[in-house]
């Protein structure tokens, strides 16, 4: 059974999914390297913080970056 | 010495978690919407319509994620 | 709260909103739950698990036996079934080459569509999918799949270097970079591809259970408690219609995601 053909986004899923797994594994890998810091220094908590706040941030850069280049964007090469 | 009137006892992070999730709950809902109605205003613009869009989903969910490990950072 | 089955004794003619009798609302909590096993080691959910299968085995049995060109009633709707996971999941995200998944793709949409329907039917309202188990082993068969898939596509020191560096970005911040980019494909695609649908079962479960228990709680009271009875039962009615389009809803994006995952192991990203 076809239907009439509408253009179907298949990849727009997939990058919101992306960015939440990117934000999740820079939060997690740079807080807890910034736990572990911290508790070989003394103030566990407050590595934890910092630690946190730079994963975010790092993936949000690593998010910015990678959305320049994406398909369909306004980066995309015209074939000439 | 003040009597307690009303107490909050066992998870409080986890109070402090769904609190902080409203805001980043609604301003997504607002982005997506947003981006939606711009697309089926104009098609044509779809590329730079979804980017802006994702990029501002990263944003606001950073700030609920944030919200998730406060609890820890702060915690007892 | 203990037991499997919400107590209904419990609440006793007198319980009711502001008493002093001690007996409030009993509020569903994780333990509705665990199950006592019926017979063996066999509980509610797996009972439902492999009645599931059972029932998806035997309609599309039926459906594609003796198949004939001008479909039959039966055929025609499990064509549809199969066009929608081809069509609409399989070409439009991996492409023609990736027919051979769509089998795969089939199985794991009807398995966790019909164990997620069990929390709306009547007689086994239970989703099988809200206990933790069953997403996880169903998340990780996906992602030995598309890490072994990769592996063998493109090579295995291939795979994690065009995983771990993006093109198209400036140099030195592929040192912050790279580690985030490889947990990201590695460890946390699976963790909330699972998640994602047993916090789906898990709330709707709990929220269908507090409408349903608040029914008969709120009932015991004179007039208020009628009115407020009847507003919890119509919220249950409306949840579950919500839960129905949930479930679909869930099935639908773990089958397009694994199909997805499958597609960025094949094709690598330049």
């Amino acid at each position: 059974m076809k239907s009439a053909k509408a253009p179907v986004d298949s990849q727009t899923p997939n990058v919101a999914w992306t960015v939440m797994n990117n934000l999740i594994a820079g939060l997690l890998l740079y807080g807890g390297l910034g736990f572990l810091i911290g508790y070989l220094w003394g103030n566990a908590s407050v590595g934890l913080a910092i630690g946190a706040v730079f994963g975010l941030v790092a993936s949000t850069y690593l998010i910015f970056f990678r959305l320049r280049n994406l398909d369909g964007g306004p980066n995309t090469q015209r074939e000439a | 010495m003040v009597d307690l009137i009303a107490d909050i006892t066992g998870s409080v992070g986890s109070i402090g978690y769904g609190l902080a999730a409203i805001g980043p709950g609604i301003g997504i809902g607002i982005i997506f919407g947003n981006g939606v109605q711009a697309i089926a205003r104009q098609p044509e613009a779809y590329g730079v319509i979804r980017q802006n869009m994702l990029l501002g989903f990263a944003l606001a969910e950073a700030l609920a994620l944030l919200g998730f490990v406060a609890p820890f950072v702060f915690g007892t | 709260m203990q037991g499997a089955v919400v107590p209904m004794a419990e609440i006793e003619p007198g319980c009711h909103l502001g008493n002093d009798f001690g007996c409030g609302f009993p509020a569903p909590d994780a333990s509705i739950f665990e199950f006592e096993p019926y017979f063996g080691n066999f509980t509610k959910p797996v009972i439902l698990l492999l009645l599931g299968s059972l029932i998806i085995i035997v309609v599309f049995l039926l459906a594609f036996r003796n198949s004939k060109l001008i479909p039959g009633k039966l055929q025609s709707i499990g064509e549809m079934g199969y066009l929608f996971i081809r069509d609409g999941i399989s070409r439009e995200v991996i492409g023609k080459d990736g027919d051979r998944f769509v089998p795969l793709l089939f199985s794991i949409f009807f398995f966790v569509w019909m164990g997620n329907l069990w929390g709306i039917i009547p007689g086994a309202q239970f989703p099988v999918n809200s206990r933790f188990a069953f997403p996880v082993g169903l998340a990780i068969t996906v992602w030995i799949l598309y890490m072994y898939l990769g592996m063998r596509h493109q090579g295995p020191i291939k795979f994690f270097t065009n995983m771990m560096f993006p093109p198209g970005m400036p140099k030195a911040i592929y040192v912050i970079l790279a580690p985030i980019e490889l947990i990201s494909n590695v460890i946390v695609r699976p963790v909330t591809l699972s998640i994602r649908l047993f916090a789906n079962m898990f709330a709707g479960h709990l929220l269908l259970t507090v409408f349903t228990v608040a029914t008969f709680y709120l009932a015991s009271l004179s007039l208020v408690g009628i009115v407020g009875s009847a507003t919890s039962f119509l919220m249950t009615v409306i949840f579950t219609a919500f839960e129905a389009l949930i479930q679909g809803l869930q099935a639908y994006i773990f089958t397009l995601l694994t199909a997805v995952y499958i597609a960025g192991s094949l094709h690598a990203e330049h």
